[in-house]
């Protein structure tokens, strides 16, 4: 039976990128794959994508393990994520299928394989790991920066000084679809624009500007 | 006409923590290079995409026509060119581009963008639309075209242009002015859509 060890590479996956950026690699999975109706069908390669979804948000969710975002997003954010949450946990990819015997079981056999999942991707990125810390600190003042029309790529902690540094692109990816999923609508004022879609481009572009200038900022420094 | 010496656009930029009131510029990425200490402007440089009109496509450009501006881009081509790299234009030649960095305007400040004058020399004009209203952000176009006789070559990356900071009297507080550039994050085509007046001008004539 092949599908189980490819849906632990699926899953795996899932669990390294969530350690690497943070929840963005969730708003941005949710984003692009939640407008499509196979949420709760799985495939020989790929497990159903409510049950990577609730795999997820208990990854964001779940406390005291070094990894937990759950205390450390604004509500709107966290009840952003924990109503994926229930939606994938009463999806009916959570409750066996007469059509899909095998999915079924291998669904059963992934469940119990998801703790170790979660714990190895941990323990491999212990060292590059995207902090709740990092996270708490940077993305709402970067987040200000959207709100005002202005690129994610500096962080000034302390405007007596008058030295930004440079922001992780870790945090410019998050402060993006927190921002996006705050309902904020100061942009869209200063925009002058009320079309969702218009703002959301938008913004995509300024969040792509501000990866783009921290990252000739850093190759710069190092230049000089 | 105050012009802002560089000492409050540093000032601006770096120890003005409201965000209604903060002059943006990013990245500023040789701070003593770009606003030296005895200058009245910041330099800034050439982004890395280009919108090239390819002649052969275009018969000519006619603004009362409705499709004009279809039919305009579709006869572009959108061009990137690595740092590093050059992009040549030739005499008469006319490239659409950027600024390498983006801005935000607070209520009371304008400002002029102006080729740096050791480009100038060499035949290059940098901008031709070269006002920035109060409450702009997002990249600022430049309109590049040699009006020398000889090719040059333009690198991203390079400073090319500066703009001039100007406060500006009896400003609104709150600028939420729709523009069709506003919060441009990379160099756009002209939308320029003047049909309305068109009509209204032909309606003068009768």
């Amino acid at each position: 039976m092949e599908i189980i060890p490819k849906w632990v590479e699926e899953l795996t996956a899932d669990a390294l990128a969530l350690c690497l950026l943070g929840p963005a690699y969730f708003f941005a999975f949710v984003y692009f794959v939640g407008p499509f109706a196979s949420m709760d069908n799985p495939s020989d390669s790929h497990p159903a994508n409510t049950i990577r979804i609730e795999f997820m948000c208990n990854m964001l969710l779940s406390q005291g393990d070094g990894l937990a975002y759950g205390e450390v997003l604004e509500e709107t954010t966290r009840d952003y994520i924990e109503q994926w949450k229930i939606y994938a946990s009463q999806s009916s990819a959570s409750t066996p299928s007469t059509e899909l015997t095998h999915y079924s079981i291998a669904t059963q056999g992934i469940r119990t394989a998801l703790r170790e999942i979660m714990r190895e991707a941990k323990r491999i990125t212990r060292r590059r790991r995207y902090k709740p810390g990092s996270f708490q600190k940077d993305v709402p003042l970067l987040c200000e920066n959207l709100a005002n029309g202005i690129p994610p790529n500096e962080i000034m902690d302390d405007w007596t000084t008058g030295q930004p540094r440079i922001a992780e692109a870790e945090a410019i990816l998050n402060a993006g679809w927190v921002y996006l999923i705050s309902g904020d609508d100061r942009y869209a004022k200063l925009l002058g624009v009320s079309d969702p879609w218009t703002v959301t481009n938008k913004l995509f572009g300024l969040v792509s500007k501000g990866l783009e200038y921290a990252e000739i900022q850093r190759r710069w420094e190092k230049l000089t | 006409m105050t012009v802002l010496g560089s000492k409050r656009l540093k000032e601006l930029i770096y120890h003005t923590e409201n965000p209604a009131e903060r002059l943006v510029v990013t990245p500023i990425l040789d701070l003593n290079a770009q606003i030296s200490d005895s200058s009245a402007a910041i330099d800034i440089r050439l982004g890395t995409k280009f919108i090239v009109p390819q002649k052969a496509n275009v018969p000519h450009i006619d603004i009362g026509d409705k499709n004009f501006l279809d039919e305009f881009a579709q006869s572009v081509e959108t061009i990137y060119v690595s740092y590093g790299g050059n992009l040549t234009l030739h005499p008469g030649h006319f490239v659409l581009g950027n600024s390498l960095e983006y801005f935000r305007f607070p209520p009371n400040l304008s400002g002029y963008v102006v080729t740096r004058s050791s480009w100038g020399r060499l035949g290059l004009v940098v901008a031709t639309a070269i006002g920035i209203h109060p409450g702009f952000f997002g990249v600022l176009s430049l309109e590049l075209s040699n009006s020398g006789e000889v090719p040059i070559s333009v690198y991203p990356g390079l400073a090319i242009a500066q703009v001039f900071f100007h406060e500006v009297t009896a400003a609104p507080t709150d600028i939420r002015a729709p523009s069709a550039y506003l919060g441009a994050t990379e160099v756009e085509l002209s939308q320029l859509t003047p049909h309305e007046e068109i009509e209204k001008l032909k309606k003068l004539a009768r």
